[in-house]
């Protein structure tokens, strides 16, 4: 073969053949996810052997999308399907964990909501399990409309909905990253950095309205970053109509984005001035004020219940104190069957403490080199870790605050440590070890997720109280024939994972903070007291109370406090012999008293 | 010849793929429609104005990353606005209604977004190599085995296998007193067999049950007034498993 036949040969496969190895990247990713859907089965199903093999199905998701940031060449569109092969793989884990329900509280808490509006077809009906829900209706409205649009339940069209939202997010949070740092590499080494994020392992993919918020907030992040370079104005007002549409949607959705969203605005205006002029800048500056004065509009007209909403978070934050159990996992009790494993907590703490060092050292570098507005960020980033921390540590919901609050901390945080060293990651020999400090960094992300160490896995040891779970097939179960066969408007006593399937699944109401119900041994005077102040009708009997240890450091609360002690068996059996009492459903774990004979007897 | 190239127009498709949803709902009109062709319809209805916008807001090929979050992104906004005009009007939410109010919106949307006037949008190319196409087939086997291993173990879980449940609920009242339906569900693995004690006062009853998984048995007994009536319910193919389940029921 002459040396012009070889060349053209090798023209044409670069031409007919652009960078082959990034579909191998995703079929290394589809592996991984393999992998961890066979540990999620082997969970399910009570083998062994689960969590080794979802660590190394993390690994193997990881590895092709940290191996991307470290190479040196990428086109746009190579690093386009990689990004969103990553955000698909990642979004499926949520839907192998539970295919079909909703498994975690707040995800019921939004099913009610869809299915009253689904149900009644206005705006405004009031949400028990989650009040300030009734002022943003955006969530249920979408997940409402695929219901009915495809046929399917609220639960399947909810998981599609929050698979959708993870995927639009990380694309978009990606798109950010690739409009503001200055080449591909570095917007690789943003995206792995971002994954890192305690939300990213199954949060962001859960139906819950902060997450549709995010994808309309990261689209109008995205709108204004684009709008100040363009030069057809038709485009331009095309952009800016599109940022406010999706401010808008932002505001009607959630709280904390929607105040979030303007000062997202106001850096990125920062950004137009510093890097184009205070002309281009103008149109994100009139978004900013805009998307600020629709929050409030908002806030003060509708949604008014926001800050009585929010204000707990702050107090707990602010009377936070550290206790030996959430130093070592969540406020999870040392009596739960699994406590994380020594190497967690410390790869869990390396990284983060890692990504903490990298946004100060980008901070001060970016200082002392003279660029005093470009610390801005780096510093923004460090002192929301410092904060994170502060609160993972001392607050008694701090696995829950770090789940919430990772994918808005870690854009800022992405870009820093991706600005600081992005270059240096795909530098010479030093690239495979770069590529192994990304995936451990993204594990340590993972280590302390939330949904925290004991329900990464589904089955498992029970718990017998869960804040963030609780869900299993026996309560859904009891819920479901409690909203067959108890009249409408049935007030129902049960202890707190039954007060939210009675709430949401079952449609009746929950009646909370009656502890003598549950603690005192006899049917004593103190018992049918609060039963009849409370109009109470039935009452739920978990008998796992009894025996299986608490997570959350609670096995009942509702009333303002908190007992950390279990119920005795004997106490939770006293029903089963009373006088006009009929014991009307039992599924071995769980009893359903009718006690209306005893109440209005 | 190991290449070979697929040429697509993206507005031609997405408005082919409008038609026909719409067309799988008109037929379906009346008879109910399957959760996958309101699956299509609702990915038309919504992805398509989605698609098209993206186009518009970013239309350098290269800017794909924005490209695709705004397509997510715009068809959740169609969703959403739809959904609160919906919502705010004085009209029930039923099946016809919600789709055909989407897709007018979202035919209205993509004719907004991207059938108006302007520049010619230029063909891409697939390009389909033998490499290529063994990757897909290879992803394309990964996450059948995926869904595969997800829904058999949803199948053989132990939650699912839970023993029996045993309701109760009052169907009526008689002269002679309530009569109350006790109805047995089985989650065992294949047949079971059970025995319903029915004890009233010095009467013992005894109804052997065989079900199948997952399968339900009611019975009707008649509570007399005054009386209580106790039903245990044990597995008669494993002798020494114990009474499992007991319900109590005052008239």
């Amino acid at each position: 073969m002459s040396a012009v036949a070889a060349s053209g040969a090798a023209a044409r496969r670069r031409v007919t053949s652009p960078e082959p190895d990034i579909a191998w990247h995703v079929v290394a990713m589809c592996a991984g996810l393999l992998l961890v859907a066979v540990a999620d089965a082997l969970a399910r199903t009570g083998h062994a052997g689960g969590t080794a093999l979802f660590w190394l199905g993390e690994i193997v998701v990881i590895t092709p999308m940290a191996a991307l940031a470290v190479t040196p060449a990428r086109s746009p569109r190579r690093f386009a399907v990689a990004v969103g092969a990553f955000a698909v793989v990642t979004a499926s884990t949520r839907w192998l964990y539970s295919p079909a329900r909703f498994a975690f509280p707040d995800e019921l808490q939004h099913l009610l909501a869809t299915q009253n509006l689904l149900a009644q077809g206005r705006f405004g009906i009031a949400n028990p399990a989650l009040p300030i829900e009734s002022s943003y209706p955006g969530l249920p409205v979408v997940g409402g409309l695929l219901a009915r649009l495809t046929g399917l339940g609220v639960e399947p069209a909810g998981i599609v909905v929050g698979a959708a939202c993870h995927v639009g997010t990380v694309l978009l949070v990606a798109a950010v990253l690739t409009r503001l740092l200055p080449d591909t590499r570095a917007a690789a080494v943003g995206v792995v950095v971002y994954a890192a994020n305690p939300g990213l392992a199954r949060f962001m993919a859960f139906y819950v309205y902060e997450n549709l918020a995010l994808v309309f907030a990261s689209f109008a992040v995205v709108c204004a970053l684009t709008l100040p370079g363009v030069a057809d104005v038709r485009r331009r007002r095309a952009l800016f109509a599109a940022a406010a549409v999706a401010s808008l949607a932002t505001a009607i959705t959630h709280h904390v984005t929607s105040i979030v969203l303007p000062l997202a605005f106001g850096a990125c205006a920062l950004w137009a001035r510093r890097s184009r002029s205070a002309a281009a800048a103008r149109p994100v500056v009139i978004l900013a004020v805009t998307s600020g004065l629709v929050t409030l509009v908002w806030l003060a007209a509708v949604a008014r219940g926001t800050w009585a909403y929010l204000q707990p978070y702050t107090v707990q934050l602010g009377a936070a104190r550290a206790t030996p159990q959430r130093l070592r996992g969540d406020g999870v009790r040392a009596v739960l069957p699994s406590t994380p494993p020594l190497w967690e907590l410390l790869l869990g703490a390396a990284g983060f403490v890692a990504l903490l060092v990298a946004c100060t050292w980008a901070a001060v570098a970016t200082w002392r080199a003279g660029r005093r507005w470009h610390a801005v960020l780096p510093a923004v980033a460090a002192l929301g870790l410092a904060v994170l921390a502060a609160a993972r540590v001392l607050s008694p919901r701090g696995s829950e605050l770090t789940g919430r609050s990772g994918p808005f901390l870690y854009v800022p945080v992405a870009l820093a440590v991706a600005g600081l060293v992005g270059a240096a990651a795909t530098a010479g020999r030093r690239r495979s070890v770069s590529a192994a400090v990304l995936v451990a960094v993204v594990l340590a992300g993972v280590c302390i997720s939330w949904p925290v160490f004991w329900e990464r896995l589904p089955g498992g040891s029970p718990a017998a109280t869960v804040f963030e779970r609780g869900v299993d097939a026996r309560i859904v179960a009891a819920a479901e024939w409690v909203g067959r066969h108890t009249p409408t408007g049935s007030r129902v006593a049960a202890d707190d994972n039954g007060l939210v399937e009675v709430e949401t699944r079952a449609h009746r109401d929950a009646v909370p903070g009656l502890a003598d119900v549950f603690y005192r041994a006899t049917l004593d005077d103190r018992v049918l007291g609060e039963l009849r102040s409370n109009r109470v009708d039935y009452v739920w009997v978990d008998r796992l109370l009894s025996r299986a240890p608490a997570a959350d450091d609670l096995y009942y609360g509702g009333d303002g406090v908190r007992y950390t002690t279990a119920p005795t068996a004997a106490a939770l059996a006293k029903f089963d012999a009373a006088t006009a009492v009929d014991c009307v459903f039992d599924n071995g774990e769980i009893a359903i008293y009718d006690v209306r004979g005893l109440v209005r007897g | 010849m190991t290449t070979s190239t697929l040429t697509t127009r993206p507005l031609v498709v997405g408005w082919t793929v409008v038609v026909l949803a719409a067309a799988t709902v008109t037929l379906s009109t009346g008879g109910g429609v399957s959760a996958w062709a309101g699956a299509v319809l609702a990915a038309a209805a919504l992805s398509v104005p989605g698609r098209l916008g993206a186009r518009r807001l970013f239309p350098d090929p290269d800017d794909v990353l924005p490209r695709l979050g705004a397509t997510v992104a715009l068809a959740l906004l169609v969703a959403l606005f739809v959904g609160v005009v919906l919502v705010a009007l004085p009209v029930t939410l039923s099946r016809p209604v919600v789709v055909w109010t989407t897709v007018v919106a979202g035919a209205v949307a993509s004719l907004a977004a991207g059938g108006g006037a302007g520049p010619a949008r230029p063909s891409r190319s697939l390009r389909v190599t033998p490499a290529r196409l063994a990757a897909i087939a290879a992803c394309g086997a990964l996450v059948a085995a995926t869904v595969g291993v997800t829904v058999v173990s949803q199948r053989h879980a132990p939650a699912a296998r839970e023993a029996t449940a045993m309701w109760a609920v009052p169907v009526s009242r008689t002269a002679s007193g309530e009569v109350v339906r006790v109805t047995v569900e089985s989650h065992e693995q294949g047949r079971a067999a059970f025995v319903l004690r029915l004890l009233d006062g010095s009467q013992v009853r005894d109804l052997p049950l065989v079900l199948a998984a997952g399968q339900q048995r009611g019975v009707e007994v008649t509570v007399p007034a005054g009386h209580d009536v106790v039903c245990r319910l044990v597995r008669s193919d494993r002798p020494r498993t114990p009474v499992v389940r007991q319900l109590r029921w005052n008239a």
